[in-house]
């Protein structure tokens, strides 16, 4: 329907416009912003598919985790690792033009096809989405999901070994 | 043709319940202002120094909510990130309120999964918070930024694991089933697990993120330069950002622990004598007569003419509020939305009321100490919360304890633990292994 | 309802600029970024056909890939934390001259006219 597909077309252009301006900024920390900006847009098609579990885990991991760990470092860190070394050359120019070429050609292979797959409204879709993921987290795929805990594990105790301070 | 107009029809009405979100979020920022003014004897004392009154402090949020929005507008150029991350944790701050429920079925977005949407939107308010900060331009030391960012993030864990002991209870994360379960289980949650709502209440006021949004150096020149333009707002929580994270701190509160929008004994059925009207339904438009009456007579010995306008506009509002809860008596239909939303924003007040008054008391934290009470204290306290308060509903539902007696047994065990903790931790070890 | 196509597209455009830029950026933590954009686009991907074929499998598994991007992204950072200081300890004990221990560097050290980088003092956690 035309409101879907008006929701949709915005947070994918959001998400598109942030991604691209994101990947040439110069100042590190506008693009961490841009980076926020491209992960809510992202949640927001999470959403519109109705995948209100992975909208909410989006914002709270993704966006509230993963962001503020960047902008906490970036804040951190001596200029002498951010300095950039010429980034922008005219390697970076060509090739990123050659890349833009061949995925404007996909693209527009992509969504000039009509004859894909379509979904019905509700086609098999549990209603209660929260629960149907808690159904497969604790029954379907439990060992999955413990074993998700061990590299977290890991990156904390890998982290706090980082930390460590020597003896000054 | 109609089936187009009922869809743009519900879109409409979607932004009206929006713009009323809204204002209720600027009522809940006065409030907290006016809270403040009562609790905090500094503050108090500053703003009678000061010669301020309530017209005052409507029109210096005027201004500072003005300056908020109309920040892209000013003259010096290279502030348009710093200013979209701060209207990126305001917004974000005011979507989380579209998924709390005022009542029954009146909310904006009823999402499956409310509580960790809203809890997500909260932290992206505080992150903005955080972000902007980093923008300052001045020789802020930057590293005290990430301190400070780490010091939020670490409490909000903490509430975090306090609020899942919540959700535990209820047994779902959308914001109506956790509502109807403590109407089910007869009891508020806050009595079912007291140490979980102390553990969420301390983690919000030591969470607080202080910072200021950083002033551009026009707006800073003109504050200079013209003597009589208004003085910016004093944010109770340091900034527009922080408020409005406490906001909805306090909505999540309320909703897990206070209850939501159920009136206190919900249970409690007992009517008038010949009439279908419950008694304690008449309580809300009670109330708000008497807080009526009590702005009348604020208004009649107020002697300034600026300042008895005010609080007769307050008066009428008041008044204007309790003819619409009496009127909701009789409306079976409209009864739980109205009242429902009365009794949410009441309790809203008094926990926000609550936090300001124990803030004010409590001396504030030195450096180093609050990140690790968070990590030595807060977060095993929670942990062990969590897992006491899932041993309570296995006892009840199991062994058939009564409620009271497994809460009473967890919340003792619980208790005892975090006595081990506090007299074990009365060292100061650091929270990170340091190498000797 | 909206065919599939258009997600794959979204998917393939995000994915391609990360690629991009963690093939052609030199900055580290752009670098990073760009990683966790790449998994992001992978995301929608899988929500979508999940949601396709009616199941929440799709979902379930973008999960685990969130959290594995987070974890990947914090490890980076913390290699990345560590090497800065060693480079900056060793360059100290060195003898090379770098004024970044003092608070007078408030001024960035080279600021080009458009980019204004933010000063920072030397990491102390």
């Amino acid at each position: 329907m035309v409101l879907n597909q008006i929701i949709f077309d915005f947070f994918a252009a959001i998400a598109a416009a942030s991604a691209l301006a994101m990947v040439t900024r110069r100042n590190v920390l506008h693009a961490a912003i841009l980076l926020l900006a491209t992960l809510l847009a992202t949640g927001g098609v999470f959403l519109q598919l109705q995948a209100e579990y992975a909208f909410a885990t989006q914002l709270l991991l993704c966006a509230g985790g993963v962001v503020l760990l960047f902008v906490l470092v970036v804040m951190l860190l001596s200029p002498e690792a951010l300095r950039q070394d010429a980034s922008f050359d005219w390697k970076f120019y060509s090739l990123s033009a050659l890349a833009l070429a061949i995925g404007i050609e996909i693209a527009a292979f992509l969504l000039a096809r009509h004859d894909g797959a379509l979904w019905a409204a509700t086609q098999g879709l549990p209603a209660n989405n929260a629960g149907a993921m808690g159904d497969a987290l604790f029954r379907d795929d439990l060992l999955a999901f413990e074993f998700a805990s061990v590299p977290l594990v890991a990156a904390i105790i890998g982290l706090v070994t980082f930390g460590k301070r020597r003896a000054e | 043709m109609a089936h187009a107009l009922k869809i743009w029809g519900t879109i409409g009405i979607d932004f009206l319940d929006a713009t009323l979100i809204v204002l209720f979020l600027l009522a809940g920022i006065v409030g907290t202002a006016v809270f403040e003014r009562t609790t905090s004897p500094s503050v108090a004392r500053e703003a009678a120094r000061q010669g301020a009154n309530f017209a005052l402090l409507l029109e210096r949020l005027a201004f500072s909510l003005r300056s908020y929005v109309g920040g892209l507008l000013n003259q010096d150029a290279g502030r348009f990130l710093p200013w979209l991350i701060s209207i990126i944790s305001v917004a974000s701050g005011i979507v989380g309120f579209a998924a709390l429920s005022f009542g029954p079925a009146v909310h904006l977005a009823p999402l499956n999964t409310g509580i960790i949407f809203i809890f997500g939107a909260s932290m992206l308010g505080i992150q903005g918070g955080v972000l902007a900060r980093g923008f300052s331009l001045r020789s802020t030391s930057l590293a005290g930024v990430a301190r400070n960012g780490a010091r939020v993030a670490s409490f909000e864990l903490a509430a975090a694991l306090a609020l899942i002991s919540g959700v535990v209870l209820a047994g779902s994360i959308s914001v109506d089933k956790i509502v109807e379960a403590q109407l089910d289980q007869g009891a508020w949650f806050l009595f079912l697990t007291p140490l979980g709502f102390l553990i969420y209440f301390a983690a919000s006021i030591a969470g607080i993120d202080g910072a200021a949004r950083p002033r551009s150096q026009t707006e800073l020149d003109r504050q200079r330069d013209c003597a009589d333009a208004p003085r910016p707002f004093r944010w109770p929580f340091g900034s527009l950002g922080a408020t409005i994270h406490l906001l909805i701190g306090a909505g999540l509160a309320t909703t897990l622990f206070l209850g939501g929008w159920l009136r206190p004994f919900a249970s409690y059925h007992d009517h008038f004598a010949g009439m279908s009207v419950e008694l304690l339904d008449a309580l809300p438009p009670l109330v708000m007569a008497a807080a009526a009456a009590y702005c009348h007579r604020l208004a009649s010995s107020e002697t300034d003419r600026g300042r008895q306008q005010v609080m007769n506009v307050v008066c009428a509002i008041c008044t204007g509020l309790v003819v619409i809860l009496a009127a909701a008596l009789f409306l079976p239909a409209a009864l739980a939305a109205v009242h429902g939303a009365f009794w949410f924003l009441a309790k809203m007040a008094v926990y926000i009321y609550a936090l300001l008054w124990v803030r004010a008391r409590v001396p504030q934290f030195r450096f180093g100490r609050p990140i690790r009470a968070a990590w030595n204290f807060l977060i095993p306290i929670a942990a062990v919360n969590l897992v006491c308060v899932a041993a309570a509903l296995v006892a009840r539902e199991r062994w058939d304890w009564s409620p009271a007696a497994s809460t009473f047994g967890a919340t003792a065990i619980a208790l005892l633990i975090a006595l081990w903790l506090g007299l074990h931790d009365a060292g100061e070890t650091a929270p990170y292994p340091v190498e000797s | 309802m909206i065919p599939i196509e258009h997600y794959l597209a979204l998917s393939f455009a995000l994915f391609l600029i990360g690629a991009g830029g963690a093939l052609l950026r030199r900055n580290p933590v752009i670098i990073l970024m760009s990683i966790a954009l790449m998994l992001t686009a992978v995301n929608v991907n899988l929500i979508a056909f999940s949601r396709l074929w009616g199941t929440v499998h799709g979902q379930l598994f973008s999960l685990f890939i969130m959290a594995d991007a987070a974890v990947e992204t914090a490890l980076g950072l913390g290699i990345l934390v560590a090497y800065s200081r060693t480079r900056s300890d060793s360059r100290e004990s060195a003898g090379v001259g770098e004024p970044t221990a003092d608070e007078a560097a408030t001024q960035p050290s080279d600021s080009d006219a458009e980019s204004s980088e933010v000063p920072v003092e030397r990491p102390v956690l």
